[in-house]
């Protein structure tokens, strides 16, 4: 324990945390928890109820965590494919038979997709029938939702990646319900595929999408989202 | 508290166990037991063999953009020492292609980036290429190897050949095959000799004659009928020639048996089973004739064989000299033996169109595109073609109909029921039935196949050059297309395989001999089974042949032996030299012995020109690059002995 105590004594350790020892008073436990970018995320103090399972279910943090585990995998997936035609299908089947642990890999990024996008579904729904989203949390709501929405498309753009026949037609029929959209229709479809039909630009469009802009923005709404839970008055 | 922290450390344990699971199936994957097993099993060959380094193996051909990972297993392909080991270590039989060149894929297909023996082996949902059984390995042959006719790919050719013989471009857009004679039916209706035959005909053409080369269609009665009635108005043939009319000798004695005998006389001299089968004998290379007299009325048989190309330009049959009589004696004869006498009186009488037929007939006409292959001069007629088939063998599975059929979803299995049974991925597909054996379907598939997309580069490409076209000109072009010579014979390039080419036939054979020979043609080699028809050619036809051969197909390079070298040879050392040093009976027949490959050289003398036995004989290779006939190298001197003494084999002496 005096070892302990020595080492966070010490000017390297008070330079990385801010927090001033010896913890004694309510006010320095406080200030543990404000100080710190990861503890914070709850408040002070928790009723014990708010941490109960049945009371949020983890929903929101399975969510979270699930997208961890997509970047981790994502980017030691990005490691081993091109997003080119033919290569991308190649380079699947690589990660399939000769990467060490390849197909594990591609399964988990593949399974969390899909768990990820059922665990944000039935966190909206949790947050609704518990009325979560009536004032002060309507703005929390709206970001939400829009997280659904990113969800989706994340889900959407990572489908065509493989570029085998699933993906192709998926994106096809996708490009087609876009160019229904009155007057822009035709050109948010060229914007999207690249050109008039699916091909090397639609792959690199889509793997744009899916790799950088799509899960900054989710990023940022995320921290925006917890950020607003503790504005809001906590979880409900 | 405690109980939660006991949860959190089993369901820790089970997690790290669960994750363990992926690192071990990676390590335990079938390829490294497969090598650790051939390591092992080693000492059990005679020869000294190198163990495996255990590791994923593979072969990158960048060019083509292969990585094929077969040699994982397939050890050793390309180790001449392992001939007899078990699967999946024996030695490859016949290397074609370099395997580190070219890889694995690039002819057997299947997806070669796979490591586990289902995905590679077998059809999977994800690879639409799956490995190519054996049966159609020469498809791949053909990708590259483009119109070559390779001797190692006879099924690919023998494919091609049906494709081509089946006339399937009638309807179906292939590359490079031509279009084939069928007759056109022009003047249909004045040539069958009543309805009853056509309605049979149409029910099922192979059921009137076993052989026919026009598929089933599947009609039904009431199409059969109303076909039949449209078929049969058409009266007037091809730019509306008239036929002559019959010799009046004919009617007076068709019945009586000398006439007939003449007939059948004439029949015989002219070899016509050399092409014919009558009764299951004879050629193959045009109709059966049995039941001919049935089909066909006697006017138009009467007419057909003076002049065939009259009703039916460009028909291979050759315009025989026969006299008018003659012809009319061979009516006689086909009239009273090539009859079908099952085929039940017909009652002529009462008989009455429906008012409809012709535009429903021409409607039928149209749906199954009859005028791909048959020429009708009608008005209204459309082209209603097949789906093209050139790129067919790259077509993707997606985009197969394959109906309510069972059957595996690959193209191969997709193409070779298609050809057997057209009908079978829907009930309103068009393709009729065709005559096939199951060795022919194969064939078939396996041309096509190989029509497929170019995704490589251009440099593996071997494409055939385009044949020479040979145009002879003036009299000569007419006779060589009054008497067909180019359906069997081939001039420069152009013509047919089944008799001996005549590019520099002036060079090589005795003008006396030619003309004696189309007197009599008999076949110089016992073994082969079409003859020559005999023409009854006139002379002044034969001189003009002689006059063309001896100034126009003649080889430069052979050339007159000098005349005192050739007197100074000497027979005898020649016949020595024929029988000891070079064997020559042992292909060769010479009064009665020796080998039946190469043609007998009885009375050589009189057939042959000297200059070109010495040339053959020097280098056979040079004239015929496909002969087996050795080039032995012998000496100028030699040679000319030997030409000396076979000249001397003369039936006049």
């Amino acid at each position: 324990m005096k070892k302990i105590e020595w080492l966070m004594n010490t000017k390297i350790w008070r330079s990385i945390f801010r927090t001033k020892l010896p913890i004694s008073t309510n006010l320095d436990r406080s200030l543990v928890i404000f100080n710190s970018l990861t503890l914070h995320i709850h408040p002070v103090k928790v009723r014990e109820k708010a941490i109960c399972f049945s009371y949020t279910f983890y929903l929101g943090m399975i969510s979270f965590f699930l997208f961890v585990i997509l970047i981790v995998t994502g980017i030691l997936l990005m490691l081993y494919y091109q997003p080119a035609i033919p290569n991308a299908y190649q380079n699947m089947k690589d990660i399939q038979y000769v990467v060490s642990n390849g197909t594990f890999l591609r399964n988990m990024h593949r399974w969390s997709a899909h768990l990820m996008v059922f665990t944000v579904f039935l966190h909206m729904l949790r947050v609704f029938f518990k009325g979560a989203y009536k004032p002060p949390r309507e703005f929390n709501w709206i970001i939400g939702v829009i997280l659904l929405l990113l969800t989706l498309l994340l889900s959407y753009t990572g489908y065509l990646l493989p570029y085998d026949q699933l993906s192709y037609w998926a994106v096809t029929v996708g490009a087609n319900i876009v160019k229904y959209v009155p007057f822009i229709g035709t050109k948010i479809r060229f914007l999207l595929l690249g050109g008039n039909q699916i091909g090397d630009y639609t792959l690199v469009r889509f793997y744009v999408l899916h790799c950088v802009i799509l899960p900054s923005v989710m990023l940022l709404l995320v921290a925006l989202h917890f950020w607003r839970i503790r504005k809001d008055g906590g979880l409900l | 508290m405690t109980n939660i922290k006991k949860i959190y450390a089993v369901t820790s344990i089970l997690f790290l166990a669960i994750l363990a699971i992926s690192p071990l199936k990676n390590y335990f994957q079938e390829w490294r037991s497969i090598q650790k097993n051939f390591n092992s099993s080693l000492e059990s060959y005679p020869q000294k063999i190198k163990p495996v380094d255990v590791g994923l193996k593979q072969i990158w051909v960048q060019e083509l953009g292969k990585i094929d990972r077969c040699t994982s297993c397939h050890i050793g392909i390309s180790d001449s020492k392992l001939v007899t080991a078990p699967e999946p270590f024996s030695t490859h039989p016949r290397v074609f292609h370099d395997p580190e060149k070219f890889g694995c894929t690039i002819c057997h297909q299947g997806q070669g980036l796979a490591t586990n023996y289902n995905d590679i082996h077998e059809v999977s949902e994800f690879w639409d290429k799956p490995l190519l059984p054996d049966k159609y390995i020469e498809a791949t042959c053909g990708r590259c190897h483009i119109g070559q006719n390779l001797k190692d790919t006879p099924n690919l050719n023998y494919g091609k050949e049906i494709v081509e013989d089946f006339n399937c471009v009638g309807c179906h857009d292939l590359p490079g095959i031509k279009k084939k004679f069928v007759p056109g039916l022009d003047g249909i209706g004045s040539k069958v000799t009543g309805r009853q035959w056509m309605v049979n005909w149409l029910k099922n053409p192979n059921k009137v004659l076993s052989k026919a080369k026009m598929p089933n269609f599947l009609f039904s009665d009431d199409e059969v009928n109303t076909l039949t009635d449209f078929l049969m108005s058409f009266k007037s043939f091809t730019g509306s020639v008239q036929p002559d009319s019959i010799p009046k000798i004919y009617e007076q004695r068709k019945e009586e048996d000398d006439f007939i005998n003449l007939g059948k006389t004439k029949f015989r001299e002219a070899r016509c089973i050399s092409c014919h089968t009558v009764e299951g004998k004879g050629g193959h290379l045009a109709v059966d004739l049995i039941k001919v007299a049935s089909k066909a009325n006697a006017t138009w048989i009467y007419n057909y064989i003076r002049n065939p190309k009259k009703f039916q330009p460009g028909v291979a049959m050759p315009q025989f000299g026969f006299s008018s009589e003659e012809a009319a004696a061979i009516t006689a004869y086909i009239e009273s033996e090539f009859v079908d006498w099952d085929l039940p009186d017909e009652d002529k009488s009462d008989y009455k169109h429906p008012a409809d037929f012709f535009a429903k007939g021409l409607a039928l006409f149209n749906k199954y595109n009859c005028s791909g292959c048959h020429n009708l001069s009608a008005k209204g007629i459309a082209v209603n073609k097949g789906p093209e088939l050139e790129l067919i063998g790259s077509k993707n599975l997606y985009q197969i109909e394959w109906g309510s059929s069972s059957i595996t979803h690959t193209l191969y299995n997709f193409l070779e029921n298609k050809i057997k049974s057209p009908r079978i991925f829907g009930d309103q597909t068009r393709m009729p039935v065709f005559n096939l054996s199951g060795k022919q379907v194969e064939a078939i598939t396996t041309y096509l196949l190989s029509l497929q997309k170019i995704d490589f580069p251009f440099n593996y490409l071997q494409i055939a050059p385009p044949p020479p076209v040979y145009f002879p000109k003036g009299e000569v072009a007419k006779i060589i297309n009054k008497y067909s010579c180019l359906q069997c014979h081939k001039i420069e390039g152009t013509g047919g395989t089944i008799a001996p080419d005549l590019s520099i036939v002036g060079s090589q054979l005795q003008l006396n001999w030619i003309k004696k020979y189309f007197e009599v043609p008999y076949s110089l080699r016992p073994i082969v089974e079409e003859r020559m028809p005999k023409l009854f050619i006139s002379n002044k036809e034969i001189e003009t042949l002689l006059n063309y051969f001896n100034t126009e197909l003649l080889d430069d390079s052979i050339s007159f032996i000098e005349e005192t070298l050739f007197n100074n040879s000497n027979i005898d050392k020649g016949k020595s030299l024929y029988s000891q040093k070079y064997g020559c009976q042992s292909c060769h027949i010479l009064d009665g012995k020796g080998g039946y490959v190469g043609p007998p050289l009885d009375n050589i003398g009189d057939r042959l020109k000297p200059e070109w036995i010495f040339s053959w004989l020097i280098n056979p290779q040079k004239y015929k690059p496909e002969t087996i006939e050795p080039r032995t190298g012998m000496p100028e001197k030699e040679a000319i002995d030997i030409t000396r003494y076979l000249m001397s084999l003369k039936k006049e002496k």
